[in-house]
């Protein structure tokens, strides 16, 4: 049996069998190495998965945004990121949901469009008009190959179409604008006085029973948050600079010498080249190279040669003239020899990726490097600056070792470092002062490890100067505050709510009377009567629960309608509603009514709008991990 | 199944194979290559039919932004009908009734709105289309119509025909059902919310 598949396996069917299996063992894994689905995604739109790593980069753009427009107001701590990395992750499912759906649709948008949108944008602009070389610097700058910056400006187009077109489209019907001008412009005209409640206050002893009663019923007012007392050890700039020994002429000298180099990152070298190209054959292009160098050799002129022999139709021409360039710019073959070169030097053949290069070297410039008397100042304050921020991170360093290996204190941190610890007020987890406008200091004096095991806190980067670490000084939990030390605000405060009911069945009785005919002159007795005549609704001289109750009051056909209203402080009011005027289309400007019109329709326009994208988004695969 | 003694057995069976099933491997392989070359051809067509009509897209907004009545009315019509298979036949018809509304002809703009509520593959842009039309209805007086097209609510669009059957109700002074629509309205948070809620205390309150 054996010998038998052992003869039959010597076929050439056998081999082709072998052949079949050995394909998904070279295969497997290969998705590793060509990078299908390494990253995990943290939510899937119809087959497009959004990552982390791009929420983060959008984040990061957001927050950048938000620090440059507000300036010094802006505070690390000042926003929730979990939350706001969540609202950056809605919003890019929402653009994914627009673009599929947009497509799914039809809309496309074609090169012409792209390519108008970039010749437009200011920031490629030399003298109000389109420069390549900017242009692509600024996508080098960003890391942006030019092919996949074209597609954002693709998708930005195409995720607009659809808002373009509902916004744009939006209609206001005549029935529509007279309605919003007759309400707008609605005119009410009312008599009013005042019943103020401080008037029923009354001295009376209030029972202890009654007291209790709403102690009891009332309690969640008297309840006290939980609160922590902390003492912290924080570094900042503040902090180190002082520390700081004034530094030796010998170490300015020293920083100068290690620095200067830097500056010769500006150098701009001019450069003549001969090229031959090498299409296929190393060895022909190499002989025919080492043949014009002897010729140069035997004193023939390097310009007449470049125009002669060289295979690069740009320069040729002029004699192999390249004219200025800096570093990060040529071939880095060409470029180190370039660089390398003394003034009026040639090199020897230089292989780059287009062939052999002889090249000339025929002016530097920008590379003079001032001398150290010159730029003394300026030194000095960078390497204090960079000084700070050696002994900013080294201070961290030992701060961070210190406040871990004796976790139960913060006294050996601050003896090493020599800094002061320093202490806080009473702080919940609700307050936001002080060193609490950082959610990251709340959220670490309350946790676990801070809190209930007493351990110092981890160190927390408030920004990227600012470190603090901290430890629960004293620790109060949540409390009720007792009825005794709370009796007589309730005391104050049942006099205050009574005097209101008080106030209000006076009101109500006065209402009643004017309802059956009684003028209001008759009602209010004593009460000074405000007559404002006809008022709209943003009347300011009103105040407002009263000018909110007018506007809601039912008209009477027959004649005054009458109503009521409670004021912030407790007052009541009482007012006789005399007539309305509704605000009439025509009685308007026409400018002012077709601003109104583009008003509303802006209004409705990016309502529906935003329904249409709620309703896509409805109905997308959408998937949140 | 057999067993093959020799080599020369095992290709003459394979060889019988072909012929039994050469031809159905060959219109396989046709039929599936000419699938593959038939998809990307009609990917390609709706790709370039999509570019060509989002230029003439952005001619007609740009022509409705300089106020360009004349010129945006001849894209929109040229759009509707050169790139029906697409959503752009329906922005064009949405902006057609904009134009013919505000030149004074609802009828004209009515039955662009009514053909993108036909014509549209899109359940969202079919509920604008439907809005836009019942309410022109209402502002024309005819609220029986208008009232009858309140009917194939998506609930992305619920609070916004809520708000539209408050303004129908309130036209025809049925102030009670008027304000239950308003608060529905407000309930399900649709948009111009302070305008909803002037509108609803204009009303006043109910009586008790």
């Amino acid at each position: 049996m054996l010998q038998a598949i052992r003869d039959k396996a010597q076929g050439w069917i056998a081999w082709l069998i072998v052949g079949l299996i050995s394909v998904p063992f070279a295969l497997w894994g290969i998705q590793e190495y060509i990078g299908v689905g390494v990253e995990p995604a943290l939510a899937t739109v119809g087959d497009v998965k959004i990552t982390e790593r791009q929420v983060d980069n959008r984040f990061q753009d957001f927050r950048q945004n938000l620090q440059e427009r507000l300036g010094a107001a802006y505070q690390p701590g000042l926003f929730d990121d979990e939350k706001m990395k969540r609202e950056v992750l809605e919003e890019m499912i929402n653009e994914n949901v627009i673009l599929q759906a947009s497509l799914g649709m039809g809309l496309r948008v074609g090169d012409i469009m792209v390519r108008d949108m970039i010749l437009a944008q200011e920031t490629f602009q030399i003298d109000g008009r389109f420069d390549q070389e900017t242009y692509e610097r600024n996508l080098r700058m960003q890391g942006q190959s030019s092919a996949s910056f074209e597609e954002r400006v693709r998708q930005y187009l195409l995720g607009n179409q659809l808002a373009i077109a509902v916004t744009n489209s939006e209609l206001v019907t005549d029935h529509e604008i007279n309605e919003a001008v007759r309400l707008a412009l609605q005119k009410r005209d009312v008599a009013y006085y005042t019943i103020p409640a401080a008037k029923y206050i009354s001295e009376d002893e209030i029972s202890d029973s009654d007291l209790r009663a709403h102690y009891e019923a009332s309690q969640e007012q008297f309840r006290v948050p939980e609160q922590v007392q902390l003492e912290y050890l924080r570094l900042d700039a503040a902090v180190i600079s002082p520390l700081l020994e004034a530094p030796t002429e010998e170490q300015l000298l020293a920083y100068y010498e290690t620095n200067k180099e830097g500056q010769r990152q500006n150098e701009q070298r001019r450069a003549s080249h001969i090229l031959i190209a090498v299409d296929d054959n190393d060895d022909v292009a190499r002989q025919q190279i080492i043949e014009i160098q002897n010729k140069l050799n035997s004193g023939s002129s390097f310009a007449e040669l470049a125009k002669s022999e060289s295979q690069d139709p740009g320069s040729s021409e002029e004699g192999g003239d390249l004219g200025f360039f800096e570093r990060g710019i040529m071939d880095k073959a060409f470029e180190d020899a370039a660089f390398s070169l003394q003034q009026g030097e040639v090199s020897g053949p230089v292989r780059s990726e287009f062939g052999y290069h002889l090249i000339k070297l025929t002016e530097i410039k920008g590379a003079d490097i001032k001398p150290f008397s010159e730029v003394r100042d300026e030194i000095e304050v960078s390497y204090r600056s960079s000084e700070v921020e050696r002994l900013f991170f080294d201070y961290v360093e030992r701060l961070g070792d210190h406040a871990f290996e004796s976790p139960d204190s913060l006294e050996p941190a601050a003896e090493a470092l020599g800094i002061t610890i320093q202490k806080t007020g009473w702080l919940n987890r609700e307050s936001r002062t002080g060193l609490f406008s950082s959610t990251k200091v709340s959220g670490a004096a309350f946790s676990e490890d801070v809190l209930e095991q007493g351990n110092n806190s981890e160190l927390l980067e408030l920004s990227a100067d600012d470190v603090v670490v901290l430890r629960v000084l004293e620790h109060k939990t949540a409390s009720i505050l007792p009825f005794d030390d709370v009796k007589l605000r309730i005391e104050d405060s049942l006099r205050i709510q009574r005097a209101e009911e008080q106030a209000e069945s006076v009101a109500k009785e006065a209402l009643a009377r004017l309802r059956a005919g009684e003028l209001i002159d008759q009602v209010a007795v004593g009460a000074e009567i405000a007559r404002p005549g006809a008022v709209d609704r943003n009347t300011l001289a009103m105040p407002r629960p009263l000018l909110a109750q007018l506007f809601k009051q039912p008209k009477d056909e027959s004649g005054s309608s009458f109503g009521s209203a409670k004021l912030d402080n407790g007052d009541q009011v009482v007012f006789e509603l005399i007539a309305v005027t509704d605000g009439l289309a025509t009685d308007i400007e026409q400018d002012q009514l077709s601003r109104e019109k583009s008003n509303l329709q802006q209004m409705r326009g990016r309502d529906y709008y935003d329904r249409l994208v709620q309703d896509l988004r409805s109905r997308a695969d959408v998937t949140l991990n | 199944m057999s067993v093959y003694e020799t080599e020369e057995e095992q290709v003459e069976s394979i060889k019988r194979w072909w012929k039994e099933n050469g031809t159905s491997v060959i219109a396989g392989l046709v039929i599936g290559l000419g699938g593959v070359f038939g998809w990307q051809t009609w990917n390609q067509h709706t790709d370039s039919t999509g570019e060509q009509g989002s230029i003439a897209f952005e001619q007609m907004m740009q022509a409705v932004s300089n106020g360009d009545v004349d010129s945006s009315s001849k894209q929109a019509e040229l759009l509707r009908i050169e790139y029906e298979s697409t959503a752009y036949a329906d922005i064009a018809a949405l902006v057609q009734a904009k134009l013919k509304l505000e030149q004074g002809d609802s009828p004209a703009a009515r039955s662009q709105l009514d053909w993108v509520m036909r014509h549209t593959k899109d359940q969202g842009i079919e509920q604008i289309a439907r809005l836009r039309l019942a309410r022109i209805l209402l502002s024309d007086g005819d609220h029986a119509a208008a009232a009858a097209l309140l009917t194939n609510i998506k609930p992305s669009f619920a609070g916004e025909f809520a708000e539209l059957r408050g303004d129908i109700a309130a036209a025809n002074n049925d102030l009670d059902q008027a304000r239950q629509a308003y608060q529905e309205a407000v309930d399900l948070d649709a948009g111009n919310r302070t305008m909803i809620i002037i509108k609803m205390d204009d009303l006043g309150s109910p009586k008790s």
